[in-house]
């Protein structure tokens, strides 16, 4: 109780602090970009985690949600629509929700892989569709719209214009960042209600066993279809702040790979705890803004770490870090067992770096990194051999110390029948 | 005659057009409101079968399934099921990541109107908890409330089975062989369990072990072969040379 009480406020921390201590640049962008992330996340797990819908299309809410928020923004600019900026999410969410009803409709009737392959479907199909259409989805340079434009308008209505008296620039990277930052913790906090309401347990029902949750009067396809219409309200939200936020949106906001970032964001942080896609959004816009300004390899990296969780964390950073066997099995190494099996996953993660990046330089398309391994002596060929040592090194390290820390057998019960 | 639920010319054939099987042939039975009655046969007699067209898990190939003199043939199990018929599963079947209490609730809130609510919190529903809470005490999981029902020991699973079709106060409950792999006591317990649970309810079982349906049933239905041979008393079942025919493990329970 206290503990969840702890992380909503550790939560609220978070999002509030870089607003509060930087003026401007990159960690505003970071921490904008997280916030939209965290909330495409944690909605994208009200499918997956929640409901068991692995959804391939999530972006076509997300994105046209953000179309219809950016439209809206381009209508206020022109002082052809009286809507304040800061409320323009809920036109988001009225757009993804909508979207949602038609297309939850026609994907609802079952869960499991048919439920997959038709998200894919309708990605591709909405993704398709937007080049149709250029005048609604702006072709291939997509809709722009001018924040700063927009809220002049704004500031003629009183509320707005009392604050301005404040001094505050409603357009700055500060006031955007402080918009989304409330934005993430109103709708995280939605999400969080949500799952503790009867539609939210039942959508575990049908997640766990859709036949049942028939057989006790509950119809699993309503549930799918009303989870996925708030699925697509909340990333709706998100879309609309990513239009606020770039002040453009195009095509690519509705595509696959948008929405297979969603995916592996919420996977990686966990779809089993409330709070796991929320690491999932930090670690994937670190990834994919902080990483990838050091090197184009980003993805690769990003791919590793989804397939390592894939495989041996499928709960996500989430499990790892509420895994209380982990404390018992790291004791059995004592404090120098553990310095080294850090060490040897340092050396591991290290050579990996180290040969993807040389590999990348070898390829002609070399990042920041790759500059600094060349900069050892001898260059590129001491940067493979010396990576290729380090990580097997590693890994054989890693592996001896994995057979010490092997936890003794233990009486659990066996699943099944007990005696 | 007013039967709480009625099986009428019910035929139903597995395959495609010309490798048909068929499964159940003009099943005609009646269940009396309140009445216990159980339906045994060998292995492929199609009792299975006809537990999956009753709970709308099948649509038959011919005939009417009737519940409290309204035609539900064809209709959706969750539709069937809010219209006052529960049923267990052979194979457990529970919603394994959630508690014993969320199985119970969830099955509580299947028939309460305000399964879909998103705007009232669940704990806000206090009535739903404490019938579910209830539930869990007189399957005797009360102590049980917060486990995981994917963690709980067979005997254990198959009390909340019956819980959760219990939970949402269903008139007439279907149970598939609901002490399916269970030792001699844990049978007996679960006996006296259906039996102090569906009091004043009507049900219909499908049963193996031939002490459970001659130590709980009112009326015994035999089917073999797809169709219904004998229907009757236990005492009548037992003492009829036709079903020890096809059935002879029917004789064994004399004791």
């Amino acid at each position: 109780m206290t503990s969840r009480r702890f992380q909503w406020i550790a939560f609220a921390v978070l999002l509030a602090a870089p607003p509060l201590f930087f003026e401007g640049g990159f960690p505003l962008t970071l921490a904008s970009q997280t916030g939209i992330a965290i909330i495409l996340a944690l909605s994208y797990n009200m499918l997956l985690g929640q409901t068991g819908l692995l959804s391939f299309g999530h972006a076509v809410y997300a994105g046209l949600g953000a179309y219809a928020a950016i439209h809206a923004m381009k209508l206020i600019g022109a002082g052809s629509l009286p809507f304040p900026v800061a409320l323009l999410p809920l036109i988001g969410a009225v757009a993804g929700g909508a979207v949602a009803v038609l297309l939850g409709y026609v994907s609802s009737r079952r869960g499991g892989l048919t439920f997959a392959m038709i998200s894919l479907g309708i990605g591709e199909m909405v993704h398709a569709a937007a080049a149709l259409f250029p005048a609604l989805f702006g072709g291939e340079s997509g809709v722009t719209a001018d924040r700063a434009g927009a809220l002049v308008q704004n500031v003629a209505t009183a509320t707005v214009a009392a604050v301005s008296q404040l001094g505050l620039d409603f357009s700055s990277a500060r006031a955007v960042c402080w918009l989304i930052a409330a934005w993430t913790l109103a709708s995280a906090l939605a999400m969080y209600g949500f799952t503790r309401t009867p539609l939210g347990r039942l959508a575990n029902a049908v997640r766990d066993n859709p036949e049942r949750a028939a057989q006790i009067g509950v119809d699993p396809r309503r549930v799918r279809w009303l989870m996925m219409i708030a699925a697509g309200a909340f990333a709706g939200i998100a879309g609309s702040l990513s239009a606020i936020l770039f002040e453009i949106v195009s095509a690519e906001n509705l595509g696959t790979p948008a929405s297979a970032a969603i995916l592996i964001a919420a996977f990686i942080g966990g779809t089993g705890a409330f709070f796991g896609p929320v690491a999932g959004a930090l670690v994937y816009t670190l990834m994919s803004s902080a990483i990838a300004a050091i090197t184009p390899a980003w993805p690769m990296y990003l791919g590793a770490l989804f397939i390592l969780i894939v495989l041996k964390a499928p709960g996500g950073l989430a499990s790892i870090l509420e895994d209380t066997r982990l404390s018992g099995i790291f004791g059995q190494l004592g404090s120098a067992g553990m310095a080294l099996t850090g060490l040897s996953a340092l050396a591991v993660l290290a050579g990996f770096v180290g040969l993807v990046e040389s590999a990348y330089a070898l390829a002609g398309s070399p990042g920041t990194a790759a500059g600094w391994l060349a900069m050892l002596p001898g260059g590129r060929a001491t940067s493979v051999v010396l990576s290729a040592a380090l990580f097997m090194a590693g890994r054989e390290a890693w592996r001896r110390l994995a057979a010490r820390r092997r936890p003794l057998p233990n009486a659990a019960v066996e699943p099944g029948r007990a005696a | 005659m007013s039967a709480a639920l009625a099986f009428r010319g019910i035929s139903h054939s597995f395959g495609r057009s010309g490798r048909m099987r068929e499964v159940l042939r003009e099943f005609d039975l009646a269940i009396a409101s309140g009445e216990r009655h159980a339906v045994i046969g060998p292995n492929g007699a199609g009792k299975s079968t006809l537990f999956n067209i009753a709970s709308g898990a099948l649509r038959p190939s011919a005939g009417r399934v009737i519940l409290d003199g309204a035609d539900i043939t064809g209709l959706a199990p969750f539709e069937i099921s809010r219209r006052g018929l529960a049923r267990s599963q052979q194979v457990t079947s529970l919603f394994t990541h959630l508690s014993v209490r969320d199985n119970l609730r969830c099955a509580v809130l299947g028939a309460d109107r305000r399964r879909y609510a998103f705007w009232r919190a669940l704990e806000g529903l206090t009535a739903v908890r404490a019938r579910a809470e209830a539930m869990a005490e007189a399957v005797g999981l009360a102590a049980q409330l917060d486990r995981s029902a994917g963690e709980l020991p067979y005997a254990a699973q198959r009390a909340l089975e019956i819980g959760v079709a219990l939970a949402g106060d269903a008139k007439v409950i279907l149970l598939d062989e609901p002490t399916a792999g269970m030792s001699q006591i844990e049978s007996r317990a679960m006996v006296a369990l259906i039996r102090r649970l569906t009091e004043g309810r009507t049900l219909l079982l499908v049963e193996h072990d031939m002490d459970v349906v001659f130590g709980l049933a009112d009326r015994v239905s035999v089917l073999a072969g797809g169709a219904l041979i004998a229907t009757g008393t236990p005492d009548e079942i037992r003492g009829s040379p036709q079903v020890r025919e096809v059935y002879p493990t029917a004789k064994n329970a004399d004791a």
